[in-house]
């Protein structure tokens, strides 16, 4: 019961003009931001932290988080409409999302996006609100041998996350670990691939990266052909509900998606990306007609929308009760407590209490603002395709060159922008496909590092990965998801030759 | 386009020129090398406040983030030399040429020391389920298990990885690191209880600490920190111990002296100001105002003494 009085608080504290206002402020700016590529709630947030100086820590947290989950919410937008992901997490929108809108269903797709989103981002409240110290200790008891064998879980399925040929994708998911090894090598300090450049230092830049490959290549690639604009003039709310058979269809992706968002969510070395990536995985993986992912399936659109909208909500149990950080945005939403003079850490709980709770019920009046923003907007949206291209795509690579310039003030992520974009083009020609090369960049340079430590840790001895419960589950799954294809391959060559 | 370089390169010297007695005649700006709502981006806006209030003219703060620091360093270092760019520099970035190779600056030749504001204690932490409370019960134990303890650092010849190699190297222990990606990495694996012992800022020291999942062994400042007084400095038990992080103001090489000294009074007055001092205490720094020539001065030394580590621990 003491968690109904904690809530109650919760909702009195935000129920006020001044905090309903920031919040949602917040969660409309995220949108925003969100749905423009190449600007995310990380360049949102540390915009406005110098605001949040004359704020109430209530009012300065509650307007932060809210452009944090809006992002999740507005990234998806963009890449449903023009195939150019707001944020990455949304990238592997861009899949079914986008053939929806080729399909003209593009208001289907923006209203299941916006509804999935708001329902997993709801679960995640809840597990949040119910279990955060639980969930908190189950995230401790993940190591560096936990979090590899997780990764490596997600790095198996990377190459399932595109359509066409599956050797093109697993040679994209390689020439992705690739490139996410240029920088500084964690274990020893070692340049890789820097050239002697100060910028390599620290790796290429995962946004730069993103919208190269997504955003510059597709844009490259649509002012080759005369691609028409899709979409209606006007939008009725008939045509943006799914059919029932949809419904049903997503019921299924929507549960798996949000756990897993949940899940990845809640361990501080995974995030929204790398969780909206899996559940697309697991998603085909599990799919009785998996050749339909890619052309249009809704499941392909609501695993992953769930899942990183149920991440960006339980990112924040790590972050508020633990004091640990899973992502760069967390970080700078837990400086923006400590600028207010409050130390995030285990005790934060209980120390400021009414403001974890008035988060908490922030986090839910935001998510109903989203759902009640994107719905009307979708037709406005949906509006933004018929722009004529000549238009939208100049302003498009503007927005994407203004975005990443502004993250260091520095011309030099432009170039990055203009390099993986030339990239992503070629890869285009040759037909190797963007979205798992972006999982392998993601997931290959944690990978290694955990490895790594993994092993220095155990000193040197290999059965650790079988011999801990956790990594063990997870590297069973593994093999199982190399060795059942070809199994069942071997089976049906076998079959073929008996016929003959 | 090597024309271009030529005028760029000149800059500095026509700029430098053209100041006049009127400096400062518009807003200056302190370049940070790390991102908004970080520590250094916090101390940045702190101090621009007060410090504008006595330079007669606002100071901006522009993060240029990116290559563990040393970009802000670099650019200001190319930045015309007249005042209008300081930057806002920590002991990390001084060693960035012997850490990252070519910087594009060098932290003595490059730059004119205005003041120091803050040093920035670091505090070596013990999981809970191990068995030290202090540094001496912590050299002890660590001598009688030579080689069992890992500890977690934030990076490759970070001051936490190079401060606790100092100590280790001083006392005699036999440790082995294992290097996170940033700090709370390395303090989630100290609380998991993967890693024994972490070098942590004693502020994400102090809440863990006050949640009882660590326990904080001491501090790497020479003297105690003040508020933090039951916390004894690494400084007891091996002499003379002092590896906490400067932070401090700078200005490129070739700035007029006129200007040096405006710079410098600024920064005095500021930091006479009780509420920065106190609200630079509420977050774990220890305000500790150095003049430049003092500063100056003693910075060779530090250098000196961290890039010696640093090229211990580097591969070549």
């Amino acid at each position: 019961m003491e968690i109904l009085s904690n809530i109650a608080g919760g909702f009195a504290t935000v129920l006020t003009v001044q905090n309903l206002l920031f919040c949602f402020a917040g969660v409309a700016m995220g949108t925003f931001i969100g749905v423009l590529p190449g600007l995310g709630a990380m360049l949102g947030i540390a915009l406005l932290l110098p605001v949040t100086y004359y704020l109430t820590p209530e009012a300065a947290i509650i307007m932060l988080a809210g452009i944090y989950y809006g992002g999740e919410y507005g990234g998806s937008i963009s890449a449903i409409l023009i195939n150019v992901p707001g944020t990455p997490s949304s990238a592997v929108a861009t899949l079914d999302g986008h053939e929806m809108t080729k399909q003209g269903r593009a208001a289907v797709a923006l209203f299941t996006s916006a509804v999935a989103s708001f329902a997993a981002g709801s679960v995640g409240i809840v597990l949040m609100m119910l279990f955060s110290p639980l969930i908190a200790q189950f995230a401790l008891s993940f190591g560096s041998l936990e979090y590899f064998s997780v990764l490596l879980l997600g790095l198996v399925g990377a190459a399932s996350v595109a359509k066409g040929a599956r050797v093109k994708a697993l040679l994209a998911v390689v020439l992705g670990v690739l490139l996410g090894s240029v920088g500084t090598d964690i274990s020893t300090g070692v340049q890789r691939y820097s050239f002697g450049v100060p910028e390599f230092i620290t790796g290429i830049s995962l946004v730069a990266l993103a919208m190269g490959v997504f955003g510059f290549a597709e844009i490259v690639s649509s002012s080759e052909g005369t691609a028409g604009a899709h979409g209606k003039a006007r939008i009725r709310l008939r045509d943006m509900v799914p059919s029932r058979a949809e419904i049903r269809a997503s019921l299924g992706p929507f549960r798996r998606g949000t756990a897993v968002g949940a899940f990845l969510g809640a361990l501080p070395g995974t995030g929204p990306t790398i969780a909206s990536f899996m559940a697309y995985s697991l998603e085909k993986r599990v799919s009785r007609d998996p050749g339909r992912f890619g052309k249009g399936a809704i499941e392909g659109l609501v695993a992953p929308e769930s899942a990183n909208n149920a991440a960006a909500q339980t990112a924040f149990i790590p972050t508020l009760t633990l004091g640990i950080p899973g992502t760069a945005t967390m970080a700078l939403i837990l400086g923006a407590l400590i600028i207010q003079g409050i130390q995030p850490g285990p005790r934060l709980m209980v120390e400021n209490e009414e403001l974890f709770w008035a988060l908490i019920a922030s986090f839910w009046i935001g998510n109903l603002f989203l759902l009640i923003l994107n719905i009307p907007l979708v037709g406005l949206w949906v509006r933004l395709v018929r722009i004529p291209y000549r238009f939208l795509f100049p302003s498009i690579i503007c927005l994407i060159s203004l975005g990443v310039y502004s993250v260091q003030l520095s011309p030099f992520g432009v170039f990055v922008v203009i390099g993986t974009g030339m990239l992503g083009y070629g890869m285009r020609v040759v037909g190797i496909p963007a979205a798992p090369f972006l999982m392998g960049f993601i997931l290959g340079p944690p990978m290694e590092e955990n490895l790594r430590r993994a092993l220095m840790l155990a000193r040197g001895d290999f059965t650790v990965f079988v011999t801990s419960p956790i990594s063990a589950v997870c590297v069973l799954l593994a093999s199982a998801a190399i060795v059942w294809p070809t199994m069942t391959w071997g089976y049906g060559a076998l079959k073929r030759r008996r016929r003959v | 386009m090597r024309g271009l370089f030529k005028a760029l390169a000149m800059l500095p010297f026509l700029a430098g020129a053209a100041v006049a007695d009127g400096y400062p005649t518009k807003p200056v700006t302190m370049v940070v090398g790390f991102s908004a709502g970080g520590g250094m981006d916090t101390l940045a806006r702190m101090a621009a406040e007060p410090a504008g209030a006595a330079l007669g003219q606002q100071i901006a703060v522009e993060n240029r983030p990116g290559a563990g620091g040393t970009i802000a360093p670099g650019y200001v270092a190319n930045a015309a030399a007249d005042g209008y760019t300081i930057w806002l520099g920590e002991t990390a970035a001084t060693i960035g040429p012997v850490v990252h190779g070519d910087v594009g600056y060098d932290a003595i030749d490059s730059f004119i020391p205005i003041a120091q504001l803050a040093v920035a204690p670091l505090a070596l932490v013990a999981g809970k389920d191990v068995a030290a409370t202090n540094i001496q019960e912590f050299v002890d134990l660590v001598k009688a298990n030579p080689g069992e303890f890992f500890y977690a650092s934030p990076g490759v010849a970070t001051l936490q990885h190079l401060a606790v190699e100092a100590l280790a190297d001083a006392a005699g222990l036999e440790l082995d690191v294992v290097h996170f990606k940033g700090g709370s990495p390395s303090m989630q694996a100290l609380l998991s209880g993967e890693v024994s012992f972490a070098v942590v800022s004693l502020n994400a020291a102090r809440s863990q600490s006050e949640g009882g999942n660590v326990t904080i062994l001491g501090v790497t400042t020479v003297d105690p920190v003040p508020g933090f007084e039951e916390i004894g400095p690494v400084s007891d038990v091996i002499e003379g111990f002092d590896a906490a992080p400067r932070q401090f103001i700078m200005v490129p090489a070739g700035t007029p002296d006129a200007v040096v000294t405006t710079l410098r009074d600024a920064f005095r007055t500021a930091m006479e100001d009780q509420d920065l001092r106190d609200s630079l205490s509420a977050r774990g720094l220890v305000p500790t105002y150095l003049d430049g020539p003092d500063l100056a001065a003693e910075l060779p030394g530090v250098i000196e003494t961290w890039s010696a580590t640093a090229q211990a621990v580097l591969p070549n």
